[in-house]
């Protein structure tokens, strides 16, 4: 019995700590309170380049193999690196207009740019803001 | 010890401590002075930035690229000062990299410059049998283990300012007849002026069905070798008119979570298989009579990977010898197409009905396909069928073709797949074929 509360408590603390791997992050002046899980997975597939209201949005990420674009890419969109760009290439194929997503080199510059362009939303790691930020919960 | 002992005893000490706060102080003034030029330069820098950012800010609100405006209290939304009408806003320093993100693309700023252009391009090369949807009618004797090269598959796609852009898709393909030649699969000048509505001009993959306008001809984004037998091409003996040349338009409808999305198309349309012409009208139409399609199809956007969707099109044919051929079609699919799994099914019921007579022949052509992802592997399954009667006049070469394919995906990386895939494909007016086949799928 208490083997498998363990187990239980190591699986939810495993399930929080996974739930913290990024977060994300708009402009302060963004009026959004929250985005849902499906609305960011349309943005970030490049489906969608707009926000709910109609303005342009601008997806900035992380590098290939940081920590929070991986855990976006698994937990938002189902889908591995390699997936990711898979699909991007596919949307191209079909006429798709061009991604919104954009990467930068690190999340600190994703950090500074989001805090710099009004309609823009980044993936970073932690569940700190910054200067000119604010968390946005995902839904 | 006499004083003067004490004294030399002490001097030694008091002279090195006196040298290193000489030293140290000099070294202290020297960094003092490099300090200051660099925080000088610094403090440029950022000045220097802030009045790009501040630049681009206006140039962002006036391209709509803010905040979003539905979401944005009327106290948000006023416009970005411009450069030095206001104290430099409180921004973190930006690199270059910061600035090129948040600035916007050329075309989408400048209706006078064209690009950016995009050029990818897309082959593969098999080993073995021919692929089922490119066997002529009545099958193919022999060649068993033949070297083939698929399509090679030159895609562009580039914006001309903010609505309008150009899709081209060249293909330098062969067929049985071993003839390499060009074809140009798609061109379509897109005018998009918003997300409920979008119009291209050119030839384009009609919106029947689901494959066709999922995957197009690049080998290397479909699971199995090649595409449905129901999808093959009109040259190569496709009963489906895949292609079209003229005016189709699509856009999502105000549907919420539902993600309905409609298409309209108007066409040439395709000639009859016993016509001389090309199958695809491209310069003559034969009966100036416009061929017509209209789709509707749902994306739900809490289910991903799920399409619904059905279409009906609609021709009248004029083939040799014969009058006039009412030729429509019905089809539907739903298909849920993830990362790791791929469920498709689809079908079409094309009907002809012979203006003289009044008579329908229907044609029933349909598969059903299935993978799932496991690491890099993707093990899949395939069954097609294609039925057209002995009596149509105009499907007279297809008759019933049917049978298992299956196989598995592997990918070498992000951009090379190889494929090994065995069918077995029944047929009424020819022998059964089986089919093995081995495939490199690549993009570059």
């Amino acid at each position: 019995m208490k083997t498998r509360i363990l187990f239980l408590m190591i699986a939810f603390a495993a399930c929080a700590i996974a739930q913290q791997a990024f977060s994300v992050v708009v402009n302060k002046d963004n009026p959004a309170a929250s985005v849902n899980k499906a609305q960011l997975r349309k943005m970030m597939m490049g489906e969608t380049a707009a926000w709910p209201g109609g303005a342009k949005v601008l997806i900035l990420i992380g590098p290939a193999g940081d920590a929070s674009r991986s855990a976006a890419l698994k937990e938002i969109c189902g889908m591995s690196e390699s997936d990711y760009s898979k699909q991007a290439l596919q949307v191209s194929f079909a006429g798709g207009g061009k991604s919104p997503v954009r990467t930068l080199p690190s999340t600190a510059a994703v950090r500074q740019a989001v805090a710099l362009s009004p309609g823009a939303l980044g993936i970073v790691e932690g569940t700190q803001g910054g200067p000119g930020l604010k968390i946005l919960p995902v839904e | 010890m006499n004083r003067l002992d004490i004294a030399r005893k002490a001097a030694g000490p008091l002279l090195s401590a006196v040298l290193l706060f000489s030293c140290l102080n000099g070294q202290a003034s020297a960094q003092s002075t490099v300090r200051e030029d660099r925080t000088a330069e610094l403090l440029n820098r950022i000045q220097q930035l802030e009045a790009d950012l501040a630049a681009i800010k206006a140039e962002l609100a006036q391209q709509g690229t803010g905040v979003p405006a539905a979401l944005t209290p009327p106290s948000a939304t006023a416009p970005v000062e411009p450069a030095g009408s206001a104290p430099a806003p409180q921004t973190p320093a930006a690199d270059a990299a910061v600035l090129a993100a948040i600035t916007p693309d050329t075309a989408q700023g400048d209706e006078h410059t064209l690009g950016p252009l995009e050029f990818r391009g897309y082959s593969d090369i098999g080993f073995g049998r021919p692929i089922f949807s490119t066997l002529p009618s009545g099958g193919l004797a022999g060649s068993t283990q033949s070297f083939s090269l698929g399509d090679f598959d030159l895609f562009v796609n580039a914006r001309m300012g903010n609505h309008f852009s150009v899709l081209g898709e060249m293909l330098i393909t062969s067929d049985f007849s071993n003839q390499i030649s060009a074809e140009m699969d798609r061109v379509m000048l897109t005018y998009a002026a918003n997300k409920y509505f979008k119009i291209s001009a050119g030839k384009y993959h009609t919106a029947i069905g689901y494959y066709s306008n999922e995957f197009y001809r690049a080998r290397f984004f479909q699971t199995a070798t090649g595409a449905p037998i129901l999808f093959t091409d009109e040259d190569d003996g496709g009963i489906l008119p895949v292609h079209g040349i003229g005016l189709t338009a699509t856009g999502q409808v105000p549907s919420g979570p539902v993600g309905l999305h409609w298409v309209a198309e108007i066409a040439n349309g395709t000639g009859s298989p016993n016509s001389a012409a090309e199958p695809i009208h491209n310069f003559v139409d034969e009966n100036n009579g416009k061929a017509f399609n209209l789709a509707l199809s749902a994306r739900p956007e809490r289910l991903q990977g799920l399409d619904i969707g059905g279409s009906y099109y609609h021709d009248l044919l004029h083939p040799a010898g014969l009058g006039a051929v009412v030729e429509r079609i019905y089809s539907a699919h739903a298909a849920v197409v993830r990362p790791h799994l791929e469920l498709i099914a689809e079908g079409v019921l094309l009907q002809h009905n012979f203006t003289w007579t009044g008579r329908d022949f229907n044609t029933v052509s349909a598969y059903a396909q299935a993978s799932y992802k496991i690491r890099l592997v993707r093990p899949y399954f395939r069954y097609e069928y294609q039925n057209a009667p002995k009596s149509d006049a105009i499907f007279t070469t297809v008759g019933r073709t049917n049978g298992p394919s299956l196989g598995v995906r592997y990918d070498f990386s992000d951009f090379v797949a190889f494929k090994l895939q065995y069918g077995l494909l029944g047929t009424r007016l020819g022998p059964s074929a089986s089919d093995v086949q081995a495939q490199l799928a690549f993009a570059f």
